[in-house]
């Protein structure tokens, strides 16, 4: 493709070594340092906080994150962080 | 098929596949939903094959549904840029009038 374009992976790829908000399909989120992915974004994460759906929250030092249910990759992100979630 | 390579694939005005409508949108602003009851509006930077996105400026919405499908509330976030995985999207649109 002659477009330039900002590819998927190559975003992915520009957040090791940093922090990461990763959405799972199902109402679980995880926050933690890249250290590394795979095709399949599979992904390496440190320092994790995971966020189950009714809001409880477990630390775990390191882990591999099967990628086949993540739904959104946000870099820098953390849940309650910088980006305000409003209800209606 | 697409991995034969035909002088209209290396045209970018050509639309011959449903990701060329993708290719139309890029820069553009996008509606996109997603499984598990999500919807998320941004300008797209960028996809490839898988339908794995890049967009920035981003509005999220996630519709809590309870066990008669009926939509108990509404979350909606902001974020400035994010990646959506390519098996959890549903559609890929223009943004919706309203």
């Amino acid at each position: 493709m002659a477009t330039s374009q900002l590819l998927p992976l190559e975003l992915v790829d520009k957040c090791v070594g940093s922090r990461i908000w990763v959405v799972m399909k199902t109402d679980r989120e995880f926050s933690g340092t890249l250290l590394g992915f795979d095709d399949f974004v599979n992904m390496v994460l440190s320092d994790v906080t995971e966020y189950d759906a009714l809001g409880n929250q477990t630390h775990l030092s390191k882990i591999l994150l099967n990628g086949n249910n993540i739904c959104m990759l946000i870099p820098g992100g953390e849940p309650s962080g910088e980006n305000g979630a409003t209800e209606e | 098929m697409a991995d034969v390579t035909t002088a209209d694939q290396l045209d970018d005005s050509v639309v011959s596949e449903p990701l060329d409508l993708v290719r139309l949108s890029l820069s553009e602003r996008v509606f996109v939903k997603l499984k598990g009851d999500r919807e998320i509006r941004g300008t797209l930077h960028g996809y490839d094959s898988h339908c794995n996105l890049v967009l920035s400026e981003v509005e999220e919405t996630v519709y809590v549904m309870d066990d008669d499908s009926d939509v108990l509330k509404t979350i909606k976030k902001q974020s400035e840029m994010l990646f959506v995985r390519g098996d959890a999207v549903v559609l890929i649109s223009p943004p919706q009038r309203t």
